[in-house]
């Protein structure tokens, strides 16, 4: 059961890692290392925060 | 026998069934030979390739170095600098890539039959697709992630950089424009794929809402969301065909660019969690499930190929396109064999996430051989269709009229069998009026995939044919929206060359109208394409390979720079080789396009054929009235511009270069290689 769990949450971040999703989990635990002394953003504002850096910087991430 | 010499008999028996495979696909003398072998020589060609020129170009050209800590590695950021698992990486960069290029040109290119187009699809990607992308990214990777514009900056001045992000915006709107195009083509009088399309819209934004307000962030939830109605939509899409719903999907092309148009700009001003992000989310697992599926279905049915292998049309008076084969089918064929847009995403996300160098070469090179193999999938794919039926639906109106009995009656005397019958039935097997004259290449895949999966699933020939047209159009819309708004960044941030306040991109108004001079740019080629009677693909997707392959000329000229300041300078053949092709070709392309005598060939000599009708006061088929003529002068004369400015932009940058080898290699100036500094790696581990 455990395995499975496991593998699951390993299948949701690697296709979003492929498809340049957000992943809030990966963020909350890098902000845990990084930052242990601040508030992390909450789900909804890290979502917010992500689409501006991936659509809003004029940076070309496709081909045709 | 030792570990070597296994090693080498392995590889010899490799090479010689790779021989065998290309002299089959090139002396085959029947009627049909097997896709199979068609297999056997790109997986050889790949496996080759990658073994020994990739390793070569890798450590004894750029020397990758595991003990030299990647971008990832200094910044881990968790945001953007990410050390990453190669096998995701792989898979991230190569959606990245992928996209509708790769599935048209082939299939363009195939009215010369199958084996020049794949040769090239093959050597191109050997010695140049797959060594651009490998190149620019282990370039970027050793600048800390820069973008090709920025080290064309740091590396030859700041006039190579302007230039770059000129051609960069240029091409841009070619590309949007084509692309727009060949949905259009798609879309025409066709009110099951019009709606499912249209469909798509309030999906995304049912998609967009949920992610932003009910469960937000939860991305995979909405995007399986919105694959279950993107499937009904293309099921409901046939009642809707059936019944008096249709009349209100069905359009014509000037009306379908007009729509693109409106599109395009609501989009890429509207916020993006609501239209952009979804659609984003929707054609990447689109993308990649249907390039999957394709792959499954060539090796399960290994289709017969029916193209010949060399046609007649060599000769360049092919109804596909003109021009003859060399140099015209080296930029029909960009995307697959070698496309400078990719040097735009080797240097963007990807080279911050790279785990250790020696990724570079997996992720860059193997990602790129990926790429190629989804061309040659596109040339299967239309290979194996009877040449007649390919002809019909490739040809513009204008060859081959507008009626089945007369197509069929010329596309037989050009000596490819085809009856009225043939393409009457399919057409309605796939659930369409008319199949002549699809141009664009989507239609053409479609057929040719449908064909694949109803053999492969027991039928269902119309539901596959309009998902393969759903794909296709659902990932160019998604490069209508996003690229209108990349466009409208680097619009924004040239004029804020000149003038400054314009760069700023947090003004709504300037947002605005640079969103619609964006869009105006790619509206207006569209709109041309459509209302002219040679039909746009003809020029238009000959504007966008010219202007694709010179990226990659400029890329190879930035690079090639980075390897003399390496003090590498005898080894940079390996970029100088593929970057003279590309001129050769590119330049070669271009100036025909412009000067040619040939009316069918040159913007010029067509441009001055048509003003000659119009000064004796005649208006000449294909062309209704003298209106449309004088539109036609003037658009010959507004791409042969173009043309000019892609010209002018590559040789300007190669000099710049040039003016740098010749400063280090002969001058012996010292001029500083602008590299990120060493930082010995630490045993940082992949985050899977």
């Amino acid at each position: 059961m455990n395995r499975f769990v496991t593998g699951w949450r390993r299948l949701n971040r690697n296709i979003k890692t492929i498809f340049g999703m957000p992943d809030y989990e990966r963020y909350l635990e890098h902000h845990r290392q990084a930052h242990p002394d601040q508030t992390p953003l909450s789900e909804r504002e890290y979502y917010k925060r992500y689409l501006k850096d991936r659509y809003d910087s004029g940076q070309v991430n496709r081909c045709c | 026998m030792g570990r070597k010499a296994v090693s080498i008999a392995v590889w010899t028996v490799i090479s010689v069934l790779g021989a065998v495979a290309f002299a089959t696909l090139a002396w085959h003398r029947g009627e049909t030979v097997s896709a199979a072998w068609m297999v056997i020589a790109a997986v050889v060609t790949y496996a080759v390739a990658y073994r020994f020129y990739s390793k070569f170009i890798g450590y004894r050209v750029f020397g990758l170095n595991d003990g030299r800590a990647t971008p990832a590695q200094v910044n881990n950021d968790g945001k953007d600098f990410v050390p990453t698992n190669r096998w995701v990486l792989f898979g991230h960069h190569f959606a990245a890539i992928a996209g509708a290029g790769p599935l048209v040109g082939p299939v363009l290119a195939a009215q010369m039959g199958y084996l020049p187009g794949t040769l090239w699809i093959l050597i191109g990607v050997a010695l140049a697709g797959a060594v651009q992308d490998f190149v620019v990214l282990m370039g970027s990777m050793r600048r800390n992630g820069k973008s090709l514009g920025q080290m064309a900056k740091d590396e030859i001045g700041p006039i190579a950089g302007v230039l770059g992000a000129l051609g960069i915006f240029c091409i841009m709107i070619i590309l949007i424009a084509v692309l727009a195009m060949v949905v259009v083509n798609a879309l025409k009088g066709s009110p099951w794929g019009t709606f499912t399309i249209a469909m798509t819209i309030p999906i995304a934004l049912i998609m967009g809402l949920y992610m932003r307000f009910v469960r937000p962030g939860k991305v995979l939830e909405g995007s399986i969301i919105g694959l279950v109605l993107l499937i009904l939509a293309l099921i409901g899409g046939q009642s809707v065909a059936n019944s008096s719903l249709a009349q209100y999907f069905t359009f014509g092309g000037q009306t379908l660019a007009v729509l693109m148009m409106i599109y395009g700009f609501v989009a890429s001003v509207l916020p993006v969690w609501l239209l952009l992000a979804p659609r984003d989310y929707l054609s990447s697992f689109l993308k990649i499930g249907t390039i999957l599926l394709l792959g499954l279905g060539i090796l399960l049915v290994m289709p017969d190929l029916k193209m010949p292998a060399v046609s007649r049309f060599v000769d360049g008076t092919g109804p596909v396109f003109a021009g003859p084969l060399f140099p015209f089918l080296f930029i029909t064929i960009a995307c697959g064999a070698v496309s400078g847009f990719h040097s735009l995403v080797s240097s963007g996300t990807t080279p911050k996430m790279l785990e250790k160098e020696s990724h570079a070469r997996f992720i860059g090179f193997g990602g790129m051989l990926m790429e190629s193999g989804v061309g040659i999938m596109a040339m299967i794919a239309a290979s194996a269709l009877d040449p007649g039926v390919y002809f019909a639906m490739n040809s513009p109106a204008a060859a081959i009229g507008t009626d089945v009995s007369h197509a069929a009656q010329v596309i037989s005397s050009w000596g490819f069998a085809l009856t009225p019958d043939q393409m009457t039935n399919l057409a309605k097997e796939v659930g369409e009026k008319t199949l002549l004259s699809r141009t664009g290449g989507a239609p053409t895949l479609a057929v040719g995939m449908a064909n694949l999966f109803s053999h492969f699933f027991g039928g269902f020939m119309a539901f596959w044919y309009h998902f393969a047209i759903l794909f296709e159009a659902v990932f160019i819309l998604t490069t209508i929206d996003a690229g209108t708004r990349i466009g409208r960044f680097m619009l924004q941030d040239l004029i804020g060359n000149v003038y400054k306040p314009f760069a700023n991109t947090r003004n709504y108004g300037f947002n605005v109208i640079a969103s619609a001079i964006t869009v105006a740019g790619w509206g207006y080629f569209l709109y041309q394409g459509v209302t002219d009677p040679y039909g746009g693909i003809n020029s238009l997707w000959a504007l966008f390979g010219i202007a694709n392959q010179m990226l990659a000329g400029i890329a190879f000229a930035v690079v090639t720079t980075i390897l003399i300041k390496m003090g590498k300078a005898r080894y940079s053949w390996v970029t100088i080789v593929p970057m003279i092709w590309l001129l050769v070709t590119t330049l070669g392309a271009g100036l025909m396009k412009v000067f040619s005598g040939d009316p069918k060939i040159g913007f010029y000599a067509h441009a001055a054929g048509v003003q000659k009708a119009i000064d004796a006061g005649k208006v000449v088929a294909p062309m209704k009235d003298m209106g449309q003529m004088h539109e036609v002068v003037f658009n010959d004369h507004l791409d042969a511009i173009v043309t000019l400015i892609f010209v002018a932009v590559v040789v300007l940058v190669v000099l710049a270069a040039l003016r740098i080898w010749y400063k280090v290699l002969f001058k012996k100036e010292r001029i500083e290689l602008k590299e990120s500094e060493f930082v010995p790696a630490q045993g940082v581990s992949a985050q899977v």
